[in-house]
């Protein structure tokens, strides 16, 4: 593993850490502390949402490292790395369906 | 030529908005952007943003202009946004459109991302249908994205799309009607009490309406200061709004109201025939079109649009409305697979005996049918006995509705009591319709309208009218017979 993917590696655990952290930050001590209008608790819900969904982004990144383990490939991290950024450019689900207008 | 103030009328639809709002000058619709926004805008288009979403024709085209202005102590730019046909609003779309209005907000919104940008709000308002096809018309929606700040339309994204979509599709179609009383979208606590059991065993509805639902609730209003850590956790990433906008997405597309598994099941088979009266009927309301020539029309009980085809090989812009949810869903399906272009029909969902009311500020934010109204042509086929038997409407008072609806021209089929049709809506009721004849029903016209055309459709007991609007209505019934005799 080269020294990139490593400090990478490094980024993404500690990414990992800090969402888990806030969860259980969210879901413990507030149930106690309630305090907003429906529009501020949303963002807070939206917050606890989106950290999840970024574990799971995060989760399906080492899933398919681990995939290339096993089938022994070649590619590096940063390949690997590219194709998921790529998996998350927007809008790529049912495009073809809009652009039928242009 | 500069525009005063005087003359320019500010739309009650967009005065919320401090970034600006929307305004009528002799007849052709601007918008003003106001200084505040000016800064929001200039990024807007230098971003790319603007162009990307015109080839893809997600939102409205604009042009810039330095004149008229409404309010110029706070303007900053006028544009004059393309002309759209007919506004129409969520709770009178079908499944299918609120869906694809849906997933054409979230597109917009990731596409914005792209670059930079992102979309302070997503009402379902913003969308309407232009060509066939959802366009976002609100081009002051956009803000510079800041990473790190929570998307602050996702609540409402939820109150307008996902929920409504998610009782359409689960529980009754017609749930999708609580949007004419909550015009700010349904409560997601009241939406998720009305979900099925079986919305919680999927991910994307159990977290965005069911425990969202719940966080307003844990979160419900206290003295106390908002907790730093509450701050710090409303934080979102970049990849957290990615992840949580593709996952929306999923939910949304995900959904899919079945309606053959619903009481609507059968209805196809029993009304969709074709038959030689069924042609002789296309035939004539082919002529009575090319006769009367109108600019619009609005094709009232349009059914699936079988008729409002014969408008749209003219060339006339048309919107077709139908009770039936499952016809518009149909129609709505059927012109979406065609190309996309200028005379494209817009199916829409309306109870004429309740028609959509003036809502929202002033009740006039969201405008009635009649607000709306008129089109140059209004079609009522096969409607009537709907109307007058089934809703008991007198002649007269369904004569001063199409009135009210037509600027010029009205095609109306007469169903005589002996139909079967309207057997069948008589079956046991009393016989208090012995007004309900050929002769009664124009004489109630006559006021209103002038009789161009009479046709008994071939092979049916039915009658056939083409009709012009008076400039000013008969009063009294005794013109009444010598006009229609003349005929």
């Amino acid at each position: 593993m080269n020294r990139e993917a490593l400090m990478r590696h490094v980024r993404i655990r500690n990414r990992m850490r800090a969402d888990v952290l806030s969860a259980i930050a969210v879901i413990f001590p507030l149930n106690a502390q309630a305090y907003l209008d429906p529009g501020t608790g949303s963002a807070i819900f939206q917050g606890l949402i989106a950290a999840l969904s970024a574990i799971l982004v995060t989760g399906h990144l080492y899933w398919s490292k681990l995939q290339s383990l096993f089938r022994g490939g070649k590619k590096d991290a940063g390949g690997d790395q590219a194709k998921a950024d790529q998996d998350m450019q927007p809008g790529s689900a049912n495009d073809e369906d809009r652009d039928g207008t242009d | 030529v500069t525009g005063s103030a005087e003359f320019c009328q500010i739309s009650p639809a967009s005065f919320r908005d401090p970034a600006g709002f929307v305004f009528e000058h002799a007849g052709t619709l601007y918008r003003q952007i106001n200084d505040v926004y000016a800064e929001s805008y200039q990024l807007f288009m230098q971003s790319g943003l603007y162009a990307a979403l015109q080839r893809k024709r997600w939102l409205i085209a604009h042009e810039e202009l330095s004149a008229p202005v409404a309010l110029p102590e706070i303007a900053w730019r006028i544009i004059r946004p393309e002309r759209l046909g007919f506004i129409s609003y969520p709770y009178e779309w079908c499944f299918s459109q609120l869906q694809d209005a849906a997933l054409l907000t979230l597109d917009i919104q990731l596409l914005a991302l792209e670059h930079g940008m992102s979309l302070k709000d997503a009402s379902a308002y913003n969308v309407q249908f232009h060509r066939g096809r959802p366009l976002f018309i609100d081009t002051l929606s956009f803000e510079p994205y800041a990473e790190g700040r929570p998307w602050m339309a996702y609540r409402q994204f939820c109150k307008h799309f996902l929920l409504p979509l998610a009782l359409m599709a689960m529980r009754d179609v017609r749930l999708q009607q609580l949007l004419r009383v909550h015009i700010d979208g349904i409560p997601l606590d009241l939406g998720s009490s009305l979900l099925p059991l079986r919305s919680w065993f999927r991910p994307g509805l159990m977290a965005h309406l069911h425990l969202h639902a719940r966080s307003e609730r844990i979160f419900a209003p206290t003295d106390s200061a908002i907790p730093p850590m509450a701050q710090r956790v409303a934080r979102v990433s970049r990849n957290g709004l990615l992840g949580l906008l593709q996952g929306l997405r999923r939910s949304v597309a995900r959904l899919a109201w079945r309606p053959e598994a619903s009481e609507w099941g059968n209805y196809y088979a029993a009304t969709n025939y074709t038959d030689s009266a069924m042609l002789a009927k296309q035939d004539l309301v082919g002529r009575f079109l090319d006769e009367a020539a109108p600019e619009s029309l609005w094709d009232l009980g349009a059914n699936t649009g079988v008729f409002t085809a014969l408008a749209r090989a003219r060339g006339i812009p048309a919107v077709a409305f139908d009770i039936d949810p499952l016809a518009v869903e149909t129609h709505y399906r059927r012109q979406r697979e065609r190309a996309p272009d200028r005379t494209a029909p817009l199916p829409l969902l309306l109870d004429l005996s309740n028609p959509s009311s003036g809502i929202g500020w002033e009740h006039s934010e969201r405008g009635s049918l009649l607000q709306r109204a008129p089109a140059d042509c209004v079609m009522a086929l096969a409607l009537m006995h709907h109307l007058c038997i089934g809703n008991n409407v007198p002649f007269a008072r369904l004569a001063s509705l199409l009135a009210s609806l037509s600027r010029r021209w009205l095609i109306i089929e007469f169903v005589p009591a002996t139909d079967t049709q309207v057997q069948r809506l008589l079956r046991g009721r009393q016989d208090i319709f012995q007004d309900y004849h050929r002769d009664a029903f124009e004489a109630a016209f006559a006021g209103p309208f002038e009789l161009c055309h009479r046709q008994s459709i071939e092979g049916s007991q039915r009658t056939l009218y083409l009709m012009r609007r008076r400039e000013q209505p008969l009063t009294g019934n005794h013109h009444l017979r010598a006009d229609f005799s003349a005929i």
